[in-house]
C-alpha cells in the first residue's frame, strides 16, 4: 500500500522536529521510513500511526541528541548529523596536516637549494596570490550557499567554518607585508625556523582549500539530488 | 550491525564487504532494500540496523567506491547506490580477503591434525 502525500509530509515534519533539517540526509531517511511503513501496512496490517511509531523507534539511536569533541560547540544535534560533521572535521585536519607537511618540506628545500632573494620573494608572492584566490572562491561560495537555500551537511560544515576567512586574509597580509617575513630574516634562520614559517601559513591555506572543496561538494549534492 | 545471532562483533568487520557484494550482484540498491535482502538471504538471522548501514554506505561513497543516483519513486525521491569502477576492483579484493579469513577460521576451529 503506497503512502499518500500527506503521510509523506508527516514523516518529513517528524524528521525536522527531530533535527534532521538537511535535505540530502532527509531525502534518504524519508524514503527508508516510508518504505518501512508501507511494508508494515502490507504485511502486518498495522495502521499508519502505529507503523510510523515503530519505524521511528528503529532510528531512535541515530536521532538521539548528541555532541562531539570535534565540533567544539554547545549546539546538540542528532547523532547521525554529528557523526557526519565530525568525519568532515577529522578529514579537514588530516588533509591539512598531510598537505602542509609536504608543502613546507618542499618550500624549505627549494629556498635552501636556491637561496637567492628573488626565489624567496617570488615563491611568497605566488603562494599569497593562490591563497587570496581560494579565499575569494570561499567568499563567492558562501554567497551562493546562502542564496540557494538548500541545506546539506557539507553546506552546514562550510558555514560553520567560514568565519575564519577574515583571519585568513589577515594572514596573507602579514605574510606579504610583515617585516619578519623579509628575505634577510628568513635567510638567517635555521632550517627548522624556515619550515615553521611555511608550516604556519600553509596550514591556513590548506584549510581554505578544503573548505572550497566542501563547498563544491555542497553544490554537487544540490545538483545531483535535484534540491533546487 | 546488530545481528540476532550470539556474537554480532564477528560480523562488524564484514559489513562493507557484504554491502559491496550485494551491489555487485544486484547493480543498484537503496538502503532499505539492502537491509531486507540481507534478512532474506540469512533467513532472518542477520539484521543490519539503520545505525550501522548508513554510516557504512556514506563512508564507502566518500571513499569513492560507491556512486549515487537519485530517482523519483511514487511520491518521493529514492537514493540508489551502485559500485564505481574502483568499487568493483575493491569488492574483488575484499571478497578474496574474506574467503581467506573464512578458510583460516575453518582450519583453526576444526583443525585436521597431521603428523
Amino acid at each position: 500500500m503506497k503512502l499518500t502525500n500527506e503521510q509523506i509530509a508527516i514523516i518529513d515534519e517528524t524528521l525536522v522536529l527531530n533535527g534532521i533539517i538537511y535535505d540530502d540526509l532527509k531525502l534518504e531517511l524519508i524514503d527508508h521510513i516510508a518504505t518501512d511503513i508501507e511494508n508494515q501496512l502490507e504485511n502486518q496490517e498495522r495502521n499508519f500511526e502505529v507503523a510510523l511509531k515503530i519505524a521511528f523507534e528503529n532510528w531512535s539511536e541515530q536521532l538521539r541528541l548528541s555532541n562531539s569533541f570535534w565540533l567544539n560547540s554547545q549546539e546538540a544535534a542528532p547523532r547521525i548529523v554529528i557523526d557526519k560533521l565530525s568525519t568532515l572535521y577529522k578529514n579537514l585536519f588530516k588533509f591539512s596536516l598531510i598537505a602542509v607537511v609536504i608543502f613546507s618540506i618542499l618550500m624549505t628545500t627549494i629556498t635552501r637549494l636556491k637561496p637567492e632573494e628573488y626565489v624567496y620573494n617570488n615563491l611568497k608572492l605566488a603562494f599569497s596570490s593562490v591563497f587570496f584566490l581560494f579565499c575569494l572562491a570561499a567568499i563567492i561560495s558562501m554567497f551562493f550557499i546562502w542564496k540557494i537555500k538548500s541545506k546539506t551537511i557539507s553546506g552546514k560544515f562550510f558555514q560553520k567554518n567560514c568565519g575564519f576567512l577574515a583571519f585568513h586574509f589577515y594572514m596573507i597580509y602579514t605574510h606579504l607585508n610583515g617585516h619578519s617575513h623579509l628575505y634577510r630574516y628568513y635567510n638567517g634562520r635555521s632550517i627548522f625556523n624556515n619550515f615553521t614559517e611555511w608550516f604556519l601559513y600553509s596550514f591556513f591555506f590548506f584549510m581554505t582549500v578544503y573548505l572550497v572543496m566542501i563547498a563544491v561538494q555542497h553544490f554537487r549534492t544540490v545538483k545531483k539530488y535535484k534540491l533546487v | 550491525m546488530k545481528a540476532i545471532m550470539k556474537n554480532s562483533q564477528l560480523y562488524k568487520g564484514s559489513l562493507n564487504t557484504i554491502i559491496m557484494k550485494l551491489l555487485e550482484e544486484n547493480g543498484k540498491m537503496y538502503g532499505y532494500e539492502i537491509t531486507q535482502k540481507v534478512k532474506a538471504i540469512t533467513q532472518g538471522e542477520l539484521n543490519i540496523t539503520e545505525g550501522a548501514l548508513y554510516p557504512a554506505l556514506h563512508k564507502l561513497e566518500a571513499e569513492g567506491f560507491l556512486d549515487v543516483e537519485i530517482e523519483k519513486v511514487d511520491n518521493r525521491m529514492r537514493k540508489y547506490y551502485k559500485l564505481t569502477e574502483s568499487g568493483e576492483k575493491e569488492t574483488i579484493n575484499r571478497l578474496s580477503e574474506l574467503k581467506d579469513f573464512i578458510r583460516n577460521m575453518q582450519s583453526l576451529v576444526n583443525p585436521k591434525l597431521e603428523f
